[in-house]
């Protein structure tokens, strides 16, 4: 180690912890990206980024009953019955969001995006056995895509491949959930 | 502190008989207000520093406890009050339970000659810096004590660094104090503050070239003494656990944290009385000051501010400087910091001989040294105003509240 070098460390290490002080000073002179979540803010839901992955929710009237979520999601937390015969009906959609751990594999299976997070995140409850999401009262059809449909026609179908082109702009254009959890652990959606 | 008791024996008129008495009355009650002192300091450091913390990583920090979370550091005591006091299997149970006081004790002695007013002070000894430098070896054996008794690995090697590192840093903190000892000729606190000005270039860190850079030294030496960021290496969490004192739980525990918070405060007065003045007023001979109880209350509250804003630097460093290897610690101790001080005190003599044959020359080097730091305070200012200026998320450019 020359004498210019031992110098130059001495020079370097004084410059930047100046500058290192400068920089910490300035952040403490600024708010803080933090904010309160049940103190400051009602919800919350319009500080979180899109794609963000809550608790999911299906829209029973999309759902085609093929079963694909229920096969893809690893850990066996999406229950789905269809009853058999000439005609078919879907009789249970039961979501355990108590073991759901939020991977999203189920929402890329969904043909029809039927299936999808939702920005809520906060849905404690005073017991487990509630956050098993029903989602299905009373049996429905499932959904037939249509080949003739277009996008305008929305209750006559969607081409399937539209939806799927669509997925990401509808992640984006997706409003704030409507997931209730009352206390009979029933999940109603406002819009069926 | 004999001062006062002598006084307390003339008021009264008691005789020489009782007067023993008297003077250990004098000396508790001046005892327990440091070590109240020392305690308030410590915990409220512990809630200001992890506010200040929070602010510089852009978060809020504690602040549900009363007004901005003010009461957390009663809340947190509370809790390591109530908490199990766990002494684990195989520890030396002996050394485990008593190493904790070890360090406490060793940082509250240095109270004894820290001084808070011309008159308030524990003792006012003619080798108070030796005392302060000597006494502060109880740490050391506390550390030590701590890492062997707890039977793990990681607090041996805690214990361990941390005496090497505290054994080699006293070696630059007295050789920065030589610096100023040479001008001022006494190893007294008060005397030293005494010969200093009120007025900033009157301060001993502008006597010299040689002091100025020695305050520097005694800065970074004395961080690396009392083991705080960047110098922490003792209970670097990401090697360590948390270092000596991993095994340690409830009170025991927060006695370490103690000893470390209320660390701050004795470099923050040690680094003041010694170069900045300490309890001197501006304008005001340190006689009058003396005589008087209302200027005494004055130099307390300089004294203490002047402290604190150290204390605060010393926060601010540890939320801004990633923490050193251990080699490199060595390195800095050695080939930069010891050096640069033996450099020092032959400047700080140099310029101490021609200032006896010429006086003006002191004025001269004070006030450029006084005018060359606030321009550096100014540019550091531009910095932070730059730094805010050029940021490029603007969402979050609003001051605090
Ligand atoms: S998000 Fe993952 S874990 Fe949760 S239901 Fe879907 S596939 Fe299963
Ligand atoms: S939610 Fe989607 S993947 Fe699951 S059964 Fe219905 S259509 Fe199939």
């Amino acid at each position: 180690m020359s004498f210019t070098n031992y110098l130059a460390n001495i020079r370097n290490s004084v410059v930047s912890i100046f500058e290192g002080m400068a920089v910490t000073f300035s952040w403490m002179l600024r708010r803080p990206h933090t904010v309160q979540y049940p103190d400051k803010v009602d919800k919350g839901h319009e500080l979180i980024k899109e794609g963000f992955r809550g608790i999911l929710e299906v829209d029973v009237s999309l759902c085609t009953g093929c079963l694909a979520c229920q096969r893809t999601c690893p850990i066996g937390v999406i229950l789905v019955e269809v009853s058999k015969g000439t005609e078919r009906y879907i009789t249970r959609f039961d979501i355990d969001a108590a073991k759901c751990m939020y991977c999203g594999l189920c929402t890329e299976a969904c043909p029809t995006n039927a299936i999808r997070h939702t920005k809520e995140f906060a849905y404690s409850v005073d017991d487990i056995r509630k956050l098993v999401l029903h989602y299905i009262k009373e049996p429905v059809k499932p959904y037939k895509p249509v080949k003739d449909a277009t996008p305008d026609n929305f209750n006559a179908g969607r081409f399937v491949s539209e939806i799927v082109k669509n997925r990401e702009k509808e992640y984006v254009e997706y409003e704030a959930p409507s997931v209730k959890i009352p206390d009979g652990g029933q999940t109603e959606k406002e819009k069926n | 502190m004999f001062e006062i008791s002598s006084k307390i024996l003339d008021y009264f008129g008691i005789s020489s008989d009782f007067s023993v008495i008297v003077v250990v009355l004098v000396f508790f009650v001046y005892g327990l207000f440091a070590l109240t002192f020392a305690s308030l300091f410590a915990g409220i450091t512990s809630w200001y520093e992890r506010r200040i913390a929070g602010r510089m990583q852009s978060r809020i920090g504690p602040n549900r406890v009363g007004y901005q979370g003010f009461w957390q550091w009663l809340a947190d005591g509370l809790k390591c009050w109530f908490k199990e006091d766990i002494i684990p299997k195989d520890t030396d149970s002996v050394l485990f339970r008593i190493a904790p006081y070890f360090v406490f004790t060793g940082v509250l002695s240095t109270f004894v000659v820290i001084p808070f007013s011309p008159t308030i002070v524990g003792s006012d000894m003619n080798v108070g810096l030796v005392y302060i430098i000597a006494i502060t070896a109880l740490v050391v054996a506390g550390i030590l004590m701590a890492g062997w008794a707890s039977n793990s690995k990681w607090t041996l090697l805690g214990g361990i660094r941390s005496a090497a590192q505290m054994i080699s840093y006293e070696i630059p903190v007295a050789l920065s104090l030589i610096v100023v000892i040479i001008p001022a000729g006494t190893l007294s606190l008060q005397k030293i503050i005494q010969m200093q000005g009120g007025a900033p270039y009157n301060w001993f860190i502008f006597h010299n070239p040689g002091t100025f850079a020695a305050f520097f030294i005694y800065f970074t030496s004395a961080l690396a003494e009392g083991n705080r960021t960047p110098f922490d290496l003792p209970e670097a969490e990401s090697e360590l656990v948390a270092g000596y004192n991993t095994e340690y739980s409830g009170m025991r525990f927060l006695f370490f944290l103690f000893a470390e918070w209320m660390n701050l405060y004795v470099i923050g007065a040690i680094a003041t009385a010694v170069f900045l003045g300490g309890w001197r007023i501006p304008g005001i001979a340190y006689e009058v000051q003396a005589a008087s109880l209302w200027l005494q209350f004055v130099g307390f509250i300089i004294f203490l501010i002047k402290a604190l804003l150290l204390v605060n630097v010393i926060i601010w460093l540890r939320w801004t400087l990633p923490r050193l290897r251990i080699d490199q610690l060595m390195i800095m101790c050695y080939k930069y910091l010891i050096p640069l001080s033996v450099i020092m005190i032959l400047l700080s003599v140099f310029f101490t001989v021609i200032y006896y044959s010429l006086p003006f020359l002191s004025l001269a080097v004070r006030i450029v040294l006084f005018i060359l730091s606030l321009i550096v305070a100014g540019y550091f200012g531009y910095r932070v105003y730059f730094n805010i200026k050029y940021f490029p998320d603007k969402t979050y450019l609003r001051w605090m509240i």
